[in-house]
């Protein structure tokens, strides 16, 4: 039985404009310790269906809708929001993309990590701060004990995504979702939080969910990948064989526009022309078709189901991309 | 820090002689003699001139000003021309009063504006939003007098559940901390209308402010209660500019005071102004500016300081 299945997930906005379809139709599986990455432009609905997950979506203007999310033996969508208290930051935790604005400027960095300890853990002051001082030396923040009474403000952007890692680890979760979370820092920094995660998730099995726009930073870290568009999955598959045998249009069009650092110097960039759609309309073919460089000619007749190339590898996509 | 509330406490000197310097003016430019209202029109010319004499008012206003000027920095602020006495000693009795008073209006302020602020923000386009709205438009538009009389007419005259004048003193403390807290309420409300409105609207504002920013996203994440969410983690990021805020209202309250202590009969430093401005009673009329300026002065000091102290990001 896997960690968490996610069945027919879709999360809408009600906006002014018209009610925005957020997330359309997501279903996935994440075994235990499997690294999953969501891979998709801005707006493609990585980070709502994270947010939809963790129940952490506001409702109103939001609604989410799901025949089902099980995570751990528990059905999400049935819980109140008492009892999801009580498995966010405990058996699932996150991380944001901007450590800056995700810590809360007037709170000191001990403060912020050992609430979570005595919310879930139940741990005295004392026996928070210990452990707080063993989890800010784990994740690499040196003389630790020294630093819980510090402000976030006087943390570097790396330093501070450090602590929002460390809070998120901080009650052994078994889901850790990452959205975006080196997106905001340096390359080199990037690299070495990228290491950091990569070890914790080794060392303690747990299964973490990569939401990036980089297609390169995922390649590094995940098992697999889902390639999300206009609110759905468009293409799912082991990290390898996407890569080399990608079966969408999108995702084809998603490597061609990332750099390569390994490629030949003839590899030229070939940016993905024109804008995703907007949401609010009704989407009844495929939501790729304006922009693919791939179409034929069932493509403008239905919309694509999904296509098994491989165990594990599918694509919703009409053309025969994978031979 | 030390280093910048020693350059904020020396401007207040500056300040103050500027203050006094166009308070001195205003009175000296505006028609009445002190001494004829004093004396009547029937008194000796002797008589007159020997007061005018004695206050200094025979000189040149650049002398008078000098001398009034060099006396306040020993520490004498003159002698009042109607009661003769000296004006440290009429503020040493009214000073407390006002002081009491513009606690009173401050403490209805706070009261009311920090649960209706949050509540407003917390439930946007609610029902409580919306009496947020209407409580502080009302707040704003209708003038402390105006507010004052209604409430005597409405809880005095016709319930007769509130005294119509005075406020508490020291003494009914003997009697139970009601009988002092009861004439302060009326008084209070009235007082403390305007500043209830500014600060329900800056906290519901800042508030709304907060609850969108990224952190309380990650506290939520965090599963925490919401009431730790809303307070620890929300509250104390709004309560920055609120709090600075506040401090300014109550140095301007012992300013603004004045019709409220007349309505109430309060013998504050307000209702002693206004019969000093109807008497010319200069040494009055400067020494109380001067006083209330400086309490204005130090309570944008204090709004300074607790800045600092509440944000962490701050260090002058």
């Amino acid at each position: 039985m896997p960690l968490l299945s996610v069945r027919n997930l879709t999360t809408r906005f009600a906006t002014d404009r018209g009610v925005v379809r957020a997330v359309s139709g997501v279903s996935f599986d994440l075994e235990e310790g499997e690294v999953l990455g969501l891979v998709g432009e801005s707006g493609s609905g990585k980070s709502v269906t994270a947010l939809s997950i963790m129940r952490l979506v506001p409702e109103p203007p939001g609604r989410v809708t799901a025949d089902a999310i099980e995570f751990d033996g528990l059905d999400l969508m049935r819980l109140s929001e008492a009892e999801a208290r009580e498995i966010r930051g405990a058996r699932m935790a996150m991380v944001f993309q901007d450590p800056m604005r995700s810590l809360n400027p007037v709170l000191t960095i001990g403060r912020q990590t050992t609430e979570v300890l005595r919310r879930h853990q139940k741990l005295d002051g004392k026996a928070a701060r210990r452990r707080a001082i063993e989890l800010l030396e784990m994740v690499g923040i040196p003389m630790a004990e020294r630093r819980l009474g510090a402000y976030p403000h006087q943390f570097s952007g790396g330093m501070r995504q450090r602590v929002m890692i460390a809070m998120a680890l901080s009650c052994n979760p078994r889901l850790l979702i990452a959205d975006e979370a080196t997106t905001a820092l340096d390359v080199t920094i990037q690299a070495q939080i990228i290491d950091l995660v990569k070890r914790l998730q080794r060392d303690r099995g747990t299964a973490v969910i990569w939401i990036s726009h980089d297609l390169g930073v995922v390649a590094g870290l995940c098992d697999r990948v889902n390639v999300m568009y206009a609110g759905t999955v468009v293409e799912s598959g082991p990290i390898r064989r996407l890569f080399h045998r990608p079966g969408h249009g999108y995702t084809v069009g998603l490597m061609g526009s990332t750099p390569r650092v390994d490629g030949a110097a003839a590899h030229r960039l070939t940016p993905i022309e024109g804008l995703p759609p907007n949401l609010i309309d009704p989407i009844t073919l495929c939501p790729f078709l304006p922009r693919c460089r791939v179409a034929v000619a069932a493509c403008h007749e239905r919309p694509p189901a999904p296509r098994q190339f491989a165990a594990g590898h599918w694509a919703a996509c009409f053309a025969d991309l994978v031979r | 820090m030390g280093r910048y509330i020693a350059r904020r406490l020396i401007q207040v000197p500056l300040v103050l002689v500027v203050v006094s310097l166009m308070t001195f003016l205003i009175t000296r430019a505006t028609p009445g003699d002190p001494v004829q209202i004093m004396l009547g029109m029937q008194t000796s010319k002797e008589a007159a001139e020997a007061m005018r004499k004695e206050f200094n008012l025979d000189r040149s206003l650049p002398e008078q000003y000098v001398l009034w000027l060099g006396k306040v920095v020993s520490g004498d602020l003159g002698r009042s021309i109607r009661l003769n006495d000296p004006v440290t000693t009429l503020l040493a009795e009214r000073l407390p009063v006002s002081l009491q008073l513009a606690a009173a209006g401050m403490a209805f302020a706070l009261l009311v504006s920090i649960p209706l602020g949050v509540a407003a923000a917390l439930r946007r386009n609610s029902w409580i939003d919306y009496l947020c709205t209407g409580y502080t438009v009302a707040g704003f538009a209708i003038p402390n007098f105006g507010l004052a009389l209604i409430l005597i007419y409405v809880f005095s005259i016709r319930l007769d559940w509130l005294p119509i004048t005075g406020i508490g003193t020291a003494e009914q403390l003997s009697g139970g901390v009601w009988t002092y807290v009861k004439p302060f309420i009326i008084p209070a409300i009235a007082l403390g209308m305007l500043q209830t409105a500014i600060l329900t609207r800056l906290l519901r504002s800042s508030m709304i402010d907060v609850l969108s920013q990224d952190y309380m996203r990650t506290a939520r994440a965090k599963g925490l209660m919401p009431a730790t969410v809303v307070v620890v983690h929300a509250l104390k990021n709004a309560m920055i500019p609120f709090v600075t805020m506040a401090a300014i209202q109550f140095g301007y309250m012992i300013g603004i005071q004045v019709t409220i202590e007349y309505i109430f009969a309060v013998p504050g430093m307000g209702s002693a102004v206004l019969n000093a401005v109807v008497n010319r009673d200069f040494p009055v009329i400067q020494g109380f500016t001067l006083v209330i300026a400086a309490f204005f002065l130090f309570a944008n000091i204090l709004a300074d300081l607790l800045y600092a102290l509440l944000d962490p990001r701050i260090r002058y």
